[in-house]
């Protein structure tokens, strides 16, 4: 994870939630990181204090017990903690992650720093990076040897690093498959989903879609194409037009 | 004994009311120590045209009743008084003030560069607000002992009232001749100052309040906002 965290520094936002937290790294004070799940927050606090304990908000037991031995401590989950006006974090070096809204009174009451991690759509320096990150993770795990180009409107920022790197695995599996494992994928598909009494027509689209699709994008003509599909030309037409294919 | 031996120069420059004297055009002939601390915030031309203003139409000295408050120091009064055409004096008494009693809680108090948190309270600041601020600090500062957690909050308050301010001014030094006495001791005073053309001012009680909790003394006016902070070591 090495590459991820140096990754995640690189939007201008971002390196100056890092710059902050540096310069207060080694003193007593309360800080909280609050942005949307998995956009990093936990990632570039490991950077920065990868030995520091770390309790989740919503174990508030443990949370009191690491409260009264540590001076320093990672909260996760802040959003979660039920009785937050009770935690003392008298000379304390407490960082704080909150993956939801925190009540504003009690963020000015308990924490000296706030900072708010924007999502990861809104660091554009990041994506490309995290992307090409993820990417050589997946063809490691999968063993993947062939190049993938990966296609950026398939990327997924909706739930940030972690969305993109599902999509990120997705494509990459996606384009490794060959035909025989597309086969299986797709007799796996029908064996779940074969049913009532149209099941023939309905599902020759999974085969006649892609077909035409990517046809009509290689060769640009209706007319090439269905010489190279060996059809009729009108069949190519109905079928385009049922299939609602430009 | 006969008075003419006494030093009453003396004695004026040693009185805790400020005095200042001036000639007819303004400029300030001599002025009391007292007097100087209060051209720290005041501006001698206003406190001249104040004298001419609420001088005896006849040689003499004329006292009026008047809030006044520069800054930290508040008055309840002044006098004009004058015996030449040549040159006027003008006196301010202060307002007396109840002995707030200030505690020290010593296991609160940590080590700290002060320079280092402001620099993280205005990068935080930075982030979130697109003001330009100017900060003129004072780089070799010893460490002072203060509430780390708390001193941090209080600065992010601070800066928060100035998110709608334009170019935003900041310094931070050491005080010359300035103290604040808690628990008997006397420390010398650290002054935060940002001023802009405007501040936001609903938070100034809560800024007061933080202050207060940690020794600080808070000076919030439309435009700024001074910290005292005692250079506890």
């Amino acid at each position: 994870m090495n590459e991820a965290n140096e990754t995640i520094a690189r939007s201008p936002a971002v390196a100056q939630i890092l710059r902050g937290l540096e310069l207060t790294r080694d003193l007593y004070v309360a800080s909280i990181l609050i942005g949307e799940r998995y956009s990093g927050k936990r990632t570039l606090l490991k950077r920065l204090f990868p030995d520091l304990p770390r309790v989740s908000g919503e174990d508030e037991r443990a949370l009191s017990a690491a409260l009264e031995m540590e001076n320093a401590l990672i909260i996760t989950e802040f959003e979660a903690v039920k009785y937050p006006r009770e935690l003392d974090f008298q000379n304390k070096r407490i960082l704080a992650v909150a993956d939801g809204p925190v009540d504003p009174g009690i963020l000015d009451e308990k924490f000296a720093f706030i900072y708010r991690m924007p999502p990861l759509r809104e660091r554009p320096e990041e994506i490309e990076s995290f992307t090409r990150h993820f990417l050589s993770q997946a063809r490691e795990d999968l063993m993947i040897d062939e190049e993938i180009e990966l296609d950026q409107a398939r990327l997924d920022l909706e739930q940030n690093l972690r969305s993109l790197k599902a999509s990120v695995y997705r494509e990459a599996l996606l384009q490794s498959l060959n035909a025989s494992e597309i086969e299986r994928a797709l007799e796996r598909l029908f064996a779940q989903s074969l049913e009532g009494n149209n099941a023939y027509r309905e599902n020759l689209g999974l085969l006649e879609r892609p077909l035409l699709k990517a046809g009509l994008a290689r060769y640009g003509s209706q007319l090439k194409l269905a010489g190279v599909l060996g059809i009729n030309r009108n069949t190519l037409r109905k079928k385009l037009h049922e299939y609602r294919i430009d | 004994m006969n008075t003419a031996s006494i030093d009453f120069r003396f004695l004026l420059d040693c009185d805790t009311s400020p005095l200042i004297i001036f000639d007819h055009k303004g400029h300030i002939l001599w002025l009391n120590e007292a007097a100087e601390i209060l051209l720290g915030y005041a501006d001698h031309r206003e406190l001249f045209e104040m004298a001419l203003a609420h001088a005896p139409q006849d040689f003499g000295h004329q006292t009026t009743l008047r809030e006044l408050h520069y800054r930290q120091l508040s008055f309840y009064a002044f006098q004009v008084a004058y015996n030449s055409e040549e040159w006027i004096a003008i006196r301010l008494f202060y307002r007396p003030k109840a002995k707030e009693e200030r505690h020290l809680d010593p296991d609160k108090l940590l080590p700290t560069d002060v320079n280092l948190l402001l620099e993280a309270a205005i990068g935080m600041f930075r982030m979130q607000h697109d003001r330009p601020l100017r900060l003129l600090a004072d780089q070799d500062l010893p460490q002072l002992r203060i509430d780390q957690n708390s001193f941090s909050k209080l600065l992010r308050k601070v800066l928060e009232s100035f998110r709608e301010s334009e170019a935003i001014q900041a310094s931070l030094k050491m005080t010359i001749g300035e103290f604040i006495r808690i628990e008997g001791k006397r420390y010398p005073i650290l002054r935060l100052k940002l001023e802009a053309d405007r501040r936001i001012t609903r938070e100034d009680t809560s800024i007061e309040e933080l202050a207060n909790s940690l020794q600080i003394l808070a000076f919030c006016e439309p435009d700024s906002v001074v910290l005292d902070i005692p250079f506890i070591r």
